[in-house]
């Protein structure tokens, strides 16, 4: 019986880190073709497929082994799945797009903050604003109050650059937006290895 | 694969369009909006966004 169920909880488990793979793939794919349609039609057949397995092997790689079974229900671990789709989408964007256009720019860094603080949350599980985090959850108070003070940080130095986008300074929009992206890169390496995030 | 894993998998991946999706549709919904106008976002509607990231942080 206990072989038997070692043996589900394995096949459970890769039915759903496959099954996450794949919905971050489409979501991934979906944001990639609605903002660059020529790069996406360039993709050789069978890509979606390449990178649900690329997706998957990560988060083998950078989730922790409860990530999606473990404490804090499945929902958590695609979440943490969610959040790493966007980091990778910021960063094709950035890739893809010469330049991006700056209202695209704001838009995305808003959903990363939005989708980063969803994400602490879940893993901390507070009740109320400020309140403390689940006894043995990912994150500690202490770490989900770093996390929203640099979130709060980050939403700051977006609003500051959406100022600057309204009158069209463009030098200070650039440097806004650059701190406020550095100040989630820095929050997203203190929560990836915690299992918050993707890394 | 048993059909309680199957339902749980596609339930969990609901939820994530529902934590993680809401926030890209009203992104989306601005710059559709934006784009059929022939226009780029204004400052009112990128605030709004800016203020969801901004409640989504005060949960915390």
């Amino acid at each position: 019986v206990e072989e038997a169920k070692v043996t589900h909880g394995v096949d459970a488990t890769n039915v759903r880190v496959v099954g996450a793979a794949g919905a971050t793939t489409a979501i991934l794919f979906w944001i990639l073709g609605y903002f660059a349609p020529e790069f996406m039609a360039s993709a050789p057949a069978g890509a979606e497929a390449a990178v649900t397995t690329l997706i998957a092997a990560l988060a083998g790689g950078v989730l922790p082994s409860n990530a999606l079974t473990g404490r804090g229900g499945d929902q958590d671990g695609f979440v943490h799945l969610g959040v790493l789709a966007v980091l990778v989408t910021l960063a094709s964007l950035a890739a893809c797009q010469n330049p991006p256009r700056s209202s695209d720019v704001i838009g995305m860094t808003a959903v990363a903050i939005e989708t980063t603080a969803v994400a602490v949350k879940a893993a901390c599980g507070n009740d109320v604003p400020d309140g403390p985090c689940d006894d043995g959850a990912l994150l500690t108070t202490e770490q989900k109050q770093i996390a929203k003070r640099e979130l709060t940080r980050a939403a700051g130095l977006l609003n500051l650059a959406i100022s600057a986008y309204a009158i069209s300074d463009d030098a200070a929009f650039s440097t806004y937006l650059r701190e406020a992206e550095n100040v989630l890169a820095a929050l997203n390496n203190m929560l990836a290895p915690l299992g918050v995030t993707g890394g | 694969v048993d059909i309680i894993t199957l339902l749980t998998t596609a339930n969990a991946i609901l939820n994530l369009a529902a934590k993680a999706g809401i926030s890209w549709t009203e992104f989306k919904a601005v710059r559709d909006k934006a784009e059929a106008e022939g226009r780029e976002p204004t400052t009112e509607e990128l605030r709004a966004l800016a203020e969801r990231a901004q409640r989504a942080i005060n949960d915390l």
